[in-house]
């Protein structure tokens, strides 16, 4: 691991680059105009220093004190101190690759079980910005998990040698970090152990979680070990609770709280201090010591901080949706994660907008998202900036829906089916939905987030297939999942060859009504923005 | 950091101390320290005919007690100059020893058709002789404290922490005087 000190003199700091075989770019170091000759000479020392390490490594006989055997890994150098053991730089002979061996003491063979089951579960955890897992083994008594070696520093040292983050790169490192800690908890896992020492920043910028020495799974009977650092430890982990998901959610609010800030929501010398702080609800506020914090991120950022974990964000990506820079265009709509307790609100869809026919009922209608469950939106009401839509849908055949926005502006949005989302086309027979449906985080909902004069929502249901209508979506679509999009809860702006305009909608759906008119029907919902 | 391996590494100069002292337990303590670390970096520098693990284990352990031998001689130029006086020792009895295996009429056929008066030694094969001998010479230009830092990180692979131990101060400032050690030599290496 690189050091937390790094010498001045550039050339210093490519030499010890070489002393720690650390990657050295010689294309940037000339570009930075070092000294050709004395760059010449560090290159040939390379090269020297190479030949040693591989001289030292070439045979495997007679390891050195520090220098020892692990299965088949060498372990070369300790790397830190890790919540459970020594971590150390090691060296794979048989990928020739270097990795971070963990090692901790294991009395019991139940021990070593349990670990080794843990380790299966990390090394299924696979997500760009979690640690990969590449083994792990018992030996003599000493459990050992290696994983990649990140080369990097951790947000620890950066705050500390740079001073707070600027917000949008907060915002970043929240969202890979909300995704990860998402990948964690769907594999049943919890990180448990969420700061900045256990986050690195990777020279390419890349964000990773490590250190996953606490994580246990979340429906272990046994009694929680407390082994965060204590200003991240959730109120109610502090109270004695077992850890949980929505307690990492909270570590990565105070995590992110201090990031921005370089202190703590609830600053305090010790544990009591901490619990009457928290007791006595004096929470510093984000935008009182940060005014330049966007206040959509300082709202997720303290949303993740409730003392109470139900109000927490129902999930990390429901946190990762919050977090989310507001989408800037696509209809001016996002889909965002729908408030805990309104799924279970849906029923029937009765209402506005329905057409009886004997031979095929189609019913629905809008809704939208109140502080406590929702409320039918009748055809012609107005609608506000960050209100949160939903539809309502019943069928008594098998039915395909297709659900376009436009707003007026000549943009139109595909709000459904969505990739990666359920349910997807044909919805069942007789089945009340509500769309445009759930993600592993839960039910979602359409947000209106950006102004226009009113919003026309274009329902078409469909008792076959509609493959010209199919094919337009898909091509819409896939203009949608430019690069930019971050998971599946933001809709990302469409590149403006692909764009899906007004006319364009129009014309595609006007030919399916001329086609197939018999088995589609069309429902048209229009709802004012109102003055604000 | 508490009980680990690499902290309670009792710095060498106070182990030659002891071993001065008649403290049989601190000779016991070198050996153990050395012998593997000098063996691994013997085993690099001896051509393959003479890597034959006994003979590299003889070759350090005679080189090693020699040197304990004559610890009244060796005059302590500060931390970290043991292992220098160690290594140089060492590289002078690989010499003699591939000096006196090339004497021998049994190998003169397989000596020439290797072509070389010094049967290279594994370093050398993989970086080349003349970039080893420019290396060594660079080396010996560098004041000798510089010297044990760069065998100590390069040529021992020892960590920062086991440096540190040997040269006093941090592993973070140990860190440092090797990137600036290696600047100075490397500023050798460029001039030829």
């Amino acid at each position: 691991m690189p050091s937390s000190v790094e010498p001045n003199d550039p050339l210093e700091r490519l030499a010890a680059r070489i002393a720690d075989d650390e990657p050295v770019d010689w294309q940037q170091a000339r570009g930075r105009a070092a000294h050709a000759a004395a760059l010449a000479g560090l290159r040939e020392l390379e090269r020297v220093v190479h030949g040693f390490r591989h001289a030292q490594l070439a045979h495997g006989e007679a390891p050195r004190a520090g220098r020892f055997r692990f299965g088949q890994l060498v372990a070369i150098e300790p790397l830190g101190e890790g919540s459970q053991g020594t971590v150390w730089r090691a060296y794979d002979p048989l990928l020739d690759l270097e990795v971070a061996l963990k090692l901790r003491k294991i009395e019991s063979g139940a021990l070593a079980h349990a670990f080794l089951e843990e380790a299966r579960r990390l090394a299924r955890v696979r997500q760009a910005n979690i640690v990969s897992v590449y083994g792990a083994a018992v030996h003599d008594g000493q459990a050992g998990l290696w994983t990649e070696l990140v080369r990097g520093t951790s947000l620890a040292e950066l705050l500390a040698r740079h001073g707070p983050f600027p917000a949008e790169e907060v915002r970043g490192i929240g969202l890979d970090l909300a995704h990860a800690l998402a990948a964690v908890h769907r594999h049943g896992l919890r990180h448990g152990d969420v700061k900045p020492e256990n986050v690195m920043r990777e020279v390419s910028g890349r964000i990773v979680l490590m250190d996953f020495g606490a994580a246990r799974e979340l429906d272990a009977a046994n009694a929680p070990v407390v082994s965060g650092s204590l200003p991240y430890l959730a109120p109610e982990v502090l109270r004695g609770a077992a850890p949980t998901a929505a307690s990492d959610l909270y570590a990565l609010g105070v995590l992110l709280f201090r990031l921005l800030t370089g202190t703590w929501p609830y600053p305090a010398d010790d544990l009591a201090g901490l619990l009457r702080a928290q007791d006595e609800g004096r929470r510093l506020r984000l935008t009182a010591i940060r005014r330049d914090v966007p206040r959509p991120l300082a709202r997720a950022i303290e949303a993740a901080l409730a003392l109470d974990p139900a109000r927490r964000p129902a999930s990390a990506l429901a946190f990762a949706a919050l977090l989310a820079p507001p989408a800037p265009r696509f209809g001016g709509w996002r889909v965002v994660a729908l408030a805990a307790g309104l799924a279970a609100l849906v029923a029937a869809g009765v209402g506005l907008g329905v057409r009886r026919e004997p031979a095929w009922q189609t019913e629905l209608a809008f809704y939208r998202a109140e502080a406590h469950g929702s409320s039918a939106l009748a055809d012609g009401a107005a609608i506000r900036l960050g209100d949160r839509l939903s539809l309502a849908l019943r069928s008594s055949r098998p039915v395909w829906v297709y659900i376009f926005d436009d707003d007026g502006s000549g943009d139109a949005a595909v709000l459904f089916p969505l990739a990666g989302l359920e349910p997807n086309n044909p919805l069942a027979a007789d089945r009340a939905y509500r769309l445009p449906g759930a993600s592993t985080s839960g039910a979602l909902t359409w947000q209106v987030s950006r102004a226009a004069a009113r919003e026309q929502f274009i329902v078409i249901a469909a008792d076959r297939a509609q493959p010209a209508l199919e094919r337009a979506v898909a091509v819409w679509q896939h203009a949608a999942e430019a690069p930019a999009t971050r998971g599946a809860l933001a809709l990302a702006p469409a590149p403006p060859a692909a764009e899906l305009s007004s006319p364009a909608l129009r014309a595609a759906l006007d030919e399916v009504q001329r086609s197939d008119g018999a088995h589609v029907r069309r429902f048209t919902f229009t709802f004012p923005h109102a003055a604000e | 950091m508490s009980a680990d391996a690499h902290t309670v590494i009792e710095p060498t100069v106070d182990l030659i101390r002891r071993i001065r002292a008649g403290d049989a337990h601190a000779r016991e303590q070198l050996l153990r320290r050395f012998l593997p670390l000098l063996r691994r970096w013997a085993h690099g520098r001896l051509p393959r005919r003479l890597r034959d693990l006994n003979d590299t284990d003889d070759l350090v352990q005679v080189t090693l007690m020699k040197a304990l031998a004559r610890l009244d001689e060796f005059d302590s130029a500060g931390p970290g100059a043991f292992l220098g006086y160690l290594r140089t020792a060492l590289l002078n009895q690989v010499r003699d020893e591939i000096r006196r295996h090339q004497r021998r009429p049994e190998h003169a056929e397989l000596d020439a058709e290797l072509g070389e008066a010094d049967a290279p030694g594994l370093l050398e094969q993989l970086v080349g002789s003349e970039r080893v001998r420019a290396y060594e010479q660079a080396l010996a230009r560098l004041p000798k404290r510089q010297q044990g830092l760069i065998v100590m990180r390069v040529e021992f692979g020892m960590s920062y922490p086991e440096i540190a131990a040997e040269v006093g101060g941090t592993p973070d400032a140990a860190r440092v005087m090797v990137a600036r050690a290696l600047v100075q030599l490397s500023r050798w290496l460029a001039t030829d």
